[in-house]
């Protein structure tokens, strides 16, 4: 029972574009879970490396405009913003072309 | 066949390419020309950068009245497309900056544009070939490998309204239908090699600038992921942050497949990225299908636009199949899903609006089958591809209900029908001076959720980051109109101006450039004036085809029907962005050009030509 309610605080993590290609990976599962994105950010680093690191974040320490971290829809465009308990997470590049005008 | 320099005066005015285009094709043509008929002009115009060291200056337009978004199929209205590749380069080369191409030849005819000299060919034995082939002839008699070509195929050659033309594998000059003015013509293609020197103002320091920002460019986060996953890396973001089509999430129940199309599937069939002449981004995956049923298929793509259109949006998830369309479209010389026409007759069959009696089989959601032989129908006009090969005018051949399952934007049909959620990429379409285009003045940036005071630093006033606000979203589309209008005339590449990243080169960075090429030294006030005058001959041109009033930069009735209970706050919302929108063209409350304006933007002249 106790088990079970650590499990369903887990997150998880799906990874899109450059990202995946430097963690290999194209999900994973954190447990016990990040409470915010600056946690998620150290989290990755110490399992793949400061690379993560100098990925997604900027010259200055900040999110890279590159790049969009987000739940359920919504974009999360600060180190300091909190992610709830048991949802996913996608980090995708993002860009805003390609499409068509039909 | 006669030549002649390009006035400085026109350089002034609107340096080059779509600039000077638009100024040919308001001076060239009346209300009355036949987009279709011998004087509607073919307008191929370099950008003043075309070709030099510099931002994706691989770039040029092809300019003519639009044969597919007129108000009857014999009446014409804005067309412009803007292409990449090599050939655009290599005519800078042979001494050319701009063709116009009027008249209509009794028998197929190619030009062969070679230094200083053009020359009218026969192209008898091209015509009927595919874009791919034709270019691989034409190479082949040459004798020489590096001429480039642009052509149209067989869909240019039989009028189809969603003609285009390609040049290379992929690299299209669609949008317009400019593929079949060219048909209407018998013009197959045009041929260039160039072996001309360029004189530039200050060679070494250009060279060394060009050096120094590509070096930069190549070192950002947001070219490495382009130049790794190319265009179809918006398929996931697009989903995720909400700003993408509904198309794109799968319909209800195929949502897991439809992730099949997300760019990450494309990386086993990839042999690598290619790129338009000079440019720092690599953008188009060279594709190689080695098994199966598609085994041999090689090409280039596809973008993201070819995996939405003929693949999402048509309930094709198969990866494999979408690929081999998209280079069947490329090699017939159409758009992808035939311009939306696809999609469109596919919802017409579902709803029972036609049957097997009309289109003479069955047409399913992700047959990929049936989309392969329509595909092909279309582009050879053959049964009820002849209907569809119409593009909106169709529905003069279609049952009356079938006008609801399209939206229209100044005469352009587009078969989207959702909700948008960007409230500024919503703006930039409904205001666009090419219908219904989702590029002319898109404000790609917005979605990236830059905070308040980035956006201050870039645009010098409040924007609101949320990407559905409204507070400074149409200051915001007016900036990137004139950003990208200046962006063509110069004929650089828009992935590498402020569209998906602000850190990208713009004005201070055309400055310099136009200045150790030219040794003009404009300041961005002076840039954005010539912006201004390039975006309001295209107004004024929109209106003499009757869609260039507030009346026309609305959203389509469709629209509005699906949006429900919103569509009356929103409505209201975007009239007030319409009236700030005009104020900062200063234009009238109507959306005309005002006098003054005119006036002070020199082009007075092009407000009395007949029709507008």
């Amino acid at each position: 029972m106790f088990h079970e309610a650590l499990k369903e605080m887990a997150i998880t993590i799906k990874v899109f574009g450059m990202l995946r290609s430097i963690l290999g990976e194209a999900s994973l599962v954190l447990d016990p879970p990040p409470a915010t994105v600056h946690q998620l950010l150290n989290e990755l680093s110490v399992r793949y490396g400061e690379r993560v690191r100098e990925e997604l974040l900027d010259e200055g320490g900040n999110l890279d405009y590159a790049y969009g971290i987000f739940v359920a829809g919504e974009k999360l465009n600060n180190l300091s913003a909190k992610i709830e308990d048991g949802v996913e997470v996608v980090i995708a590049s993002i860009i805003a072309g390609g499409d068509h005008s039909y | 066949m006669a030549q002649e320099e390009v006035p400085m005066e026109w350089r002034q005015k609107f340096l080059g390419a779509r600039g000077i285009n638009m100024f040919l094709l308001a001076t060239l043509t009346d209300a009355t020309t036949n987009p279709l008929g011998p004087d509607n002009p073919l307008i191929v115009g370099l950008g003043l950068l075309t070709g030099l060291p510099g931002f994706g200056t691989g770039r040029f337009n092809i300019t003519a009245l639009s044969p597919a978004t007129g108000s009857t199929p014999y009446s014409g209205n804005i067309g412009d497309s803007n292409v990449g590749g090599h050939v655009g380069p290599e005519l800078k080369y042979a001494g050319f900056d701009h063709l116009v191409i009027r008249g209509q030849s009794s028998v197929p005819v190619y030009l062969v544009v070679a230094n200083d000299n053009i020359e009218i060919r026969d192209a008898s034995h091209l015509w009927g070939k595919d874009t791919w082939e034709t270019q691989q002839i034409i190479k082949r008699e040459s004798g020489d490998e590096r001429t480039r070509v642009i052509c149209i195929g067989p869909a240019g050659e039989n009028l189809v309204r969603m003609a285009c033309f390609i040049t290379g594998l992929k690299d299209a000059a669609g949008g317009s239908g400019l593929g079949s003015v060219a048909g209407a013509k018998r013009l197959k293609a045009i041929a260039v090699r160039g072996t001309k020197d360029v004189s530039v103002a200050y060679p070494k320091e250009l060279v060394e600038y060009f050096s120094e920002q590509t070096k930069r460019l190549m070192s950002q986060k947001w070219v490495k992921a382009l130049g790794y996953l190319g265009t179809p890396l918006r398929m996931t973001a697009a989903k995720v942050g909400g700003w993408g089509e509904a198309a794109e999430f799968g319909v209800e129940g195929r949502v897991e497949e439809a992730e099949g199309l997300n760019a990450e599937k494309l990386l086993p069939y990839s042999l690598g990225m290619s790129a338009c002449l000079g440019c720092a981004i690599h953008c188009r995956h060279r594709h190689l299908i080695k098994e199966g049923r598609y085994a041999g298929t090689r090409g280039e793509g596809p973008e993201y636009g070819a995996l939405v259109g003929q693949g999402a949006a048509l309930r094709n998830y198969d990866i494999e199949s979408v690929t081999y369309l998209n280079d069947l479209c490329n090699r017939l010389g159409m758009e992808v899903n035939a311009g939306g026409m696809l999609s469109f007759a596919i919802e017409l069959f579902e709803s029972g609006l036609i049957g097997i009696e009309e289109t003479g089989r069955p047409l399913k959601w992700g047959d990929r089958d049936t989309i392969e032989v329509l595909t092909q129908d279309i582009a050879y006009r053959r049964g009820f591809g002849d209907v569809l090969a119409e593009g909106k005018f169709a529905l003069d051949r279609l049952p009356p209900e079938a006008r609801r399952y399209l939206g229209f934007i100044k005469g352009a049909a587009t078969s989207r029908r959702e909700w948008k959620t960007v409230t500024s990429f919503v703006l930039s379409q409904l205001t666009a001076s090419l219908p219904a285009h989702v590029y002319r003045s898109r404000p790609g940036i917005d979605i990236l959720g830059l905070p308040a005071g980035a956006l201050k630093a870039l645009y010098g006033r409040y924007v609101d980051p949320d990407i559905k606000g409204y507070q400074g979203k149409a200051f915001m589309v007016w900036w990137h109109e004139l950003l990208y209008a200046i962006c063509d005339a110069l004929g650089c590449c828009r992935f590498l101006t402020v569209f998906n990243s602000p850190h990208a080169p713009q004005y201070e960075e055309y400055r310099e450039l136009l200045r150790l090429t030219t040794g003009w030294d404009l300041s961005i006030p002076k840039l954005q004036e010539i912006a201004e005058r390039i975006y309001t001959v295209e107004r004024l041109l929109l209106g003499r085809f009757g869609v260039g009033m507030r009346k026309d930069d609305r959203m389509p009735e469709i629209w509005l029907e699906v949006a429900g209970s919103e569509a009356a706050e929103s409505k209201a919302k975007f009239e007030e962005l319409l009236d700030e929108y005009y104020q900062l063209h200063s234009w009238d409350q109507n959306g005309i050009p005002t006098p003054e304006t005119l006036e002070r933007l020199g082009i007075v002249d092009l407000a009395s030509l007949k029709g507008t």
